[in-house]
């Protein structure tokens, strides 16, 4: 493995080979190309629905820009600064600073299988909700959400799961004035 | 003045109790959430929108008016006692408010912010209540040229002047923009992208669209990373003796009011920007420069006064232009359209009792910021120790049935965890939320007055532009806002150079 401080050695990685050339260095910024390929598939995809519009339906009123004309404008900018962004990402000196602030988090590396597993319950949750209920289907959520997060006991998660619950039907039938989702227990009372 | 007379001779429409409760629910929600770790005023007002439903208006933006000042002083308490800001507003506030705390001056620090955050909201609610009609009544003559210049002007502005690569920020603008364009055309009525789905011909649902981005990204971000545990021991009273700045720094209180009632103006910028940019103006000015850093009370009165500020400077072109400068003003006027009311000049001439009543709220808040932050303090510091996993879970639940609240369908539920996933997706890469959530809300008048410009104007661009000055000068300051981010690219390359030349 080259460790940048012994010439006779073989360079092994790309990086650190870039990282030796004088007079043009280039960073691969992996991130930056994945969202700068991403939002290029974005405006390609818009760009072709915009095709796919039939307008004639609705005619340009007075000339101007018309029903397929913004999005087409709006399309070709995504690609366009898509395509700076991607070229950015490869030939860019400085690394972009984080859009948003950092979190208050601890030192503790990221688990991205805990957000997976999140989104996961959460999917289920929702095609779960309208046939079995919200009083049956929440409490099993939020004691596995607290799981998830490493709450091995189960009395207390599940006291707190109970009283939010509650709190939230509450909250939304007296507040909102919004029935949850009764689904088999509304059955049952029928 | 004629136009500030009108719209104050209706402040009578705050004096109820429900309006007044709703404040003061805002305001320790608000406070509340700018002191729970990973929440935020952001977080705060998006939650509470679905509650605005079935209130009136003038309550129902009196509860998120709360929420906004509670939460712009809330990061303060946290920022102060542990070191650790709970909003990065108050980021600028720990510099001085911690050291004075860790000198055994705890009392004095919360308080001193408190009183900061109140003088700063009543200073900035006054210049909003001074302007914002008179403003209105300049930009209710403005032609589809001149709104649409505004338009663009908030929108490249908030792209890059916040945080971040302005690439990333234009091009979150522009898929706000494109996502506004789900449903009917606002010129034709044809409807566009809509999949073949009844769901869709409306548009994106703005609440599902608002929760997913910000509240369920932020939700699988702590899942993958939790906040550490806070825990803060420390005995805190009221310390009276800070009140006498008042009258003994009052030039210090003046100052960072401005400060952040200009910065509040400007989109994209922001309560961190102005809290920063008023303490080293403080510092800059003081004749104990070296004491900053060390518990210098100007220190703390500069942060927090402009950080509150600049919540009614931010409210001026929302209200009369109906430009939103920042992503909290732009979730307010999502729930001002939810009340059938669309921020802009025209709210001014008709429906001038509903603004009353919001200056009203304003300034009335920002009162009431001190005894409440004062009284409920101690409360706070306890609350701190909530476990983390139930503040996520209470945020998740929130966000589904908030979402689900506002047409009672699934498919918003799923427009929710599709939102969640490209949020979460755009702050793993590095993209600012900011310019997509305030794309979509400027979307309609960008394109409705967009495509009006181009037909009146027919082949005559030059000629068009040329008889209107208003929007050729907004459209110079677009220009700017796009070479700014260049421009300070090369000053700091630059910078960089001649810092890595040999003595």
């Amino acid at each position: 493995m080259f460790t940048g401080s012994d010439p006779q050695k073989p360079v092994s990685s790309r990086k650190a080979r870039d990282a030796e050339e004088v007079g043009s260095p280039v960073r691969l910024e992996k991130k930056e190309i994945i969202g700068g390929l991403a939002c290029l598939g974005f405006g390609a995809w818009l760009l072709y629905q915009t095709f796919l519009l039939d307008v004639e339906v609705a005619k340009r009123v007075g000339g101007g820009v018309g029903a397929d004309g913004y999005p087409f404008l709006l399309a070709v900018a995504t690609i366009a600064l898509a395509i700076l962004l991607t070229l950015q990402a490869v030939f860019g000196r400085e690394r972009q600073t984080p859009a948003e602030a950092p979190g208050i988090q601890g030192n503790e590396p990221p688990v991205f299988k805990r957000a997976v597993w999140c989104f996961l319950s959460v999917v289920i949750y929702t095609a779960l909700l309208l046939p079995i209920g919200y009083l049956i289907t929440t409490p099993i959520l939020l004691v596995v959400l607290m799981r998830i997060l490493g709450d091995r006991r189960w009395v207390v998660p599940l006291v707190n799961a109970l009283l939010l619950t509650l709190g939230i039907f509450v909250a939304f039938r007296y507040g909102v004035n919004i029935v949850l989702p009764e689904g088999v227990l509304g059955n049952l009372s029928n | 003045m004629t136009a500030v007379l009108e719209t104050l001779a209706h402040a009578g429409s705050f004096a109820g109790w429900v309006p007044f409760f709703s404040l003061v629910i805002g305001l320790v929600v608000g406070i509340l959430v700018g002191v729970l770790p990973g929440l935020g005023p952001l977080l705060g007002v998006i939650m509470a929108i679905p509650f605005t439903f079935h209130m009136d208006a003038v309550s129902g933006v009196a509860l998120l008016l709360g929420i906004y000042q509670g939460g712009s002083y809330g990061g303060a308490i946290t920022a102060t006692l542990l070191g650790i800001p709970g909003t990065p507003m108050a980021a600028a506030t720990l510099l001085d408010a911690h050291p004075m705390a860790l000198k055994g001056f705890a009392s004095e620090a919360v308080t001193l912010s408190t009183l900061g955050s109140s003088v700063g909201g009543f200073l900035g609610g006054i210049v909003l209540v001074l302007t914002a009609p008179v403003l209105a009544k300049i930009a209710i003559g403005f032609g589809p040229a001149e709104t649409f210049s505004l338009a663009l002007l908030g929108l490249t502005a908030i792209a890059t002047l916040s945080q971040g690569s302005a690439v990333k920020g234009l091009l979150a603008g522009l898929i706000g923009l494109s996502l506004a364009s789900v449903g009917n055309d606002p010129i034709t009525g044809f409807t566009r992208f809509n999949f073949g789905t009844t769901y869709l011909e409306g548009g994106i649902t703005f609440v599902a669209l608002l929760f997913g981005l910000f509240a369920i990204s932020e939700v699988l971000l702590q899942f993958e990373k939790p906040v550490r545990a806070w825990q803060a021991g420390a005995r805190i009273g009221v310390a009276f003796s800070t009140f006498k700045t008042l009258w003994t720094k009052p030039i210090a209180y003046l100052r960072a009011a401005l400060v952040g009632v200009i910065i509040g103006v400007i989109p994209g910028i922001g309560g961190v920007t102005s809290s920063f940019l008023s303490y080293k103006l403080a510092k800059d000015f003081s004749k104990h420069p070296e004491n900053f850093g060390k518990g210098e009370v100007e220190g703390v009165i500069a942060s927090e006064t402009a950080n509150s500020a600049t919540t009614g400077g931010a409210l001026i072109p929302m209200l009369a232009i109906g430009i939103p400068g920042d992503p909290i003003v732009a979730a307010m006027m999502g729930g001002l359209l939810i009340q059938g009311l669309t921020p802009g000049p025209a709210l001014f001439f008709t429906n001038r009792e509903f603004l009353g009543g919001i200056f009203a709220a304003f300034i009335v808040g920002a009162v009431l910021l001190l005894p409440i932050g004062l009284a409920l303090i101690p409360l706070f510091v306890r609350i701190i120790k909530i476990p983390h996993s139930l503040l996520m879970a209470t945020v998740l639940l929130l966000s589904i049935f908030g979402t689900y609240a506002v047409q009672r369908q699934v498919f918003d539920l799923w427009q929710l965890w599709l939102f969640g996933i490209v949020g979460y997706a755009m702050r793993k890469g590095g993209f600012p939320l900011a310019p997509l959530i305030i794309g979509f809300v400027l979307g309609p008048i960008f394109e409705t007055n967009m495509r009006r410009a181009t037909i009146i104007m027919g082949d005559d661009f030059f000629g068009f532009m040329i008889g209107r000055p208003i929007a050729l000068g907004v459209m110079g300051m677009v220009v700017l806002s796009l070479l700014f981010p260049i421009a300070q690219n090369l000053f700091l390359r630059r910078k960089g150079r001649q810092a890595d030349q040999p003595a």
